[in-house]
């Protein structure tokens, strides 16, 4: 075991880069908003850093950040103007992100709501519990529970729909 | 179980993403004008405060602005430590001297009407003994009854105090000024019923008589004779008759030398003369007036 590293904003950064942005882009399914999401978080870290006290403090702190910026993004992003939501065209655009085509399970959660999206990835991939992910999101245990369930019964319909 | 398989196959799928070179260097590039920018902000912070003589002890440049705004409160509170310490020992001398004051005040004031309630409570309490004394002076002491019956009837007049049997007495003696309800062993004083009312004159003669009486035995007076008679007797032409209400009768009283002689004339038109000797007057009204009932009994 190596020796711990100084809690430095660089250092955390290096360490949790692919974390924050792969949650980045459950979240805002669009590239441009999860570099923008992913770049908001790091430079917040700058001045909250000195307040961590340990690799662990830093994880759940960028991953609570991470889900609130995206909140606030995508309020943002619906109470902007009605007309992004009429272009269809820019909405499936260059900058928006699709999986490709050998990711099913991921092409099939990123159909998934948001909320149902994020249920997942934290709980699947991120192997958070159910108190820590309501913890993170603000709610409570049990809507997280039903998320998970809701999540699973349309992913398991999505996936095993012929062709 | 079928999720357990999507589970491993979206960690693997997700596992494939990863933040660009680009982004975090961009990101890198961020962080770093936002710490310089934190740096500006604190040092111009620590000019401020050098300006004001606040020490500079700020450790590192990351140190939260939290711990600045503590610092520069601690420099207040250099100087308000000691003033803050002086109010509080001014307002406590204040506070203990004014106690002293008012309680030295209230020392004076007490003392004084408590010896002005000593003083007052011992008159009334010889007075009542007084009183009592006479009373059971008349009860007690038949031979002394006349002695004590006039002690009392002086203390009566003095005092509000008075029994129910010489209450009366004392009325009496309040509306009439001579005598004061005394009455001397002789009965050189006689008390003055005519000048009052009937009713309150009754009551007078008879409470004294009725304490008298409780006192006194047939003894008081003796010899005690009556006689029915046709007319007024000479007697009562003198000077020094006076007329007594007893029991509703009205007596022509006058004191003679062997004794005490006195006129009736009753609702019937009979007259009768009595005659005796007694202690006093109100002794032989009393006996003379059983000796009236025992006539007109014998009489009818």
């Amino acid at each position: 075991m190596t020796k711990e590293e100084q809690i430095t904003a660089e250092a955390a950064i290096n360490r949790y880069a692919d974390m924050v942005y792969r949650l980045a882009l459950a979240q805002m399914k669009n590239r441009t908003d999860a570099d923008d999401l992913f770049q908001e978080v790091f430079v917040r870290l700058v001045s909250h850093v000195d307040k961590l006290e340990s690799w662990e403090h830093v994880k759940a702190w960028l991953i609570r950040v991470t889900i609130n910026c995206a909140k606030k993004h995508f309020d943002l992003y619906w109470n902007k103007n009605v007309d992004y939501i009429e272009d269809e065209e820019q909405i499936r655009g260059e900058e928006a992100y699709e999986p490709p085509g050998d990711e099913p399970v991921r092409g099939a959660v990123a159909k998934l709501p948001p909320k149902y999206r994020l249920a997942v990835h934290l709980f699947y991939y991120e192997e958070l519990s159910v108190a820590e992910i309501a913890e993170q999101t603000g709610q409570k245990e049990g809507t997280v529970k039903s998320q998970l369930h809701r999540a699973r019964e349309m992913l398991k319909q999505m996936l095993e729909e012929p062709g | 179980m079928m999720m357990d398989q999507y589970k491993e196959q979206y960690n693997r799928e997700t596992e494939q993403i990863h933040a660009p070179a680009e982004l975090i260097a961009r990101t890198k590039a961020a962080m770093r004008e936002e710490e310089k920018r934190i740096s500006q902000m604190s040092a111009a912070q620590m000019t401020e405060g050098e300006s004001k003589g606040i020490r500079e002890d700020f450790g590192m440049p990351s140190a939260s602005a939290g711990d600045r705004k503590y610092t520069k409160h601690s420099g207040i509170q250099k100087w308000a430590y000691p003033l803050s310490a002086a109010a509080a020992l001014f307002i406590l001398m204040s506070v203990s001297m004014m106690m002293k004051g008012i309680n030295s005040r209230d020392m004076s004031m007490s003392e004084a009407p408590m010896e002005a309630a000593m003083e007052a409570s011992e008159p009334p309490v010889g007075e009542d003994q007084d009183g009592g004394m006479a009373e059971a002076g008349v009860v007690m002491e038949p031979e002394k009854a006349v002695e004590t019956t006039q002690r009392a009837y002086a203390d009566e007049a003095m005092s509000a105090e008075a029994d129910m049997a010489v209450s009366p007495a004392a009325e009496a003696e309040t509306e009439s000024m001579p005598g004061a309800g005394a009455e001397t062993e002789d009965g050189e004083q006689h008390r003055k019923y005519s000048n009052r009312e009937e009713s309150l004159a009754g009551e007078a003669a008879e409470a004294p008589a009725e304490d008298v009486t409780q006192g006194s035995t047939a003894a008081d007076a003796t010899n005690i004779t009556i006689e029915k008679v046709a007319e007024k007797p000479d007697f009562c032409r003198r000077s020094d008759v006076e007329a007594h209400i007893f029991e509703g009768e009205t007596f022509h009283v006058a004191e003679e030398e062997d004794g005490w002689a006195g006129y009736i004339e009753t609702k019937n038109g009979e007259k009768y003369v009595i005659r005796g000797e007694a202690q006093d007057l109100e002794a032989f009204l009393e006996a003379g007036y059983r000796k009236l009932l025992e006539q007109m009994e014998k009489d009818r």
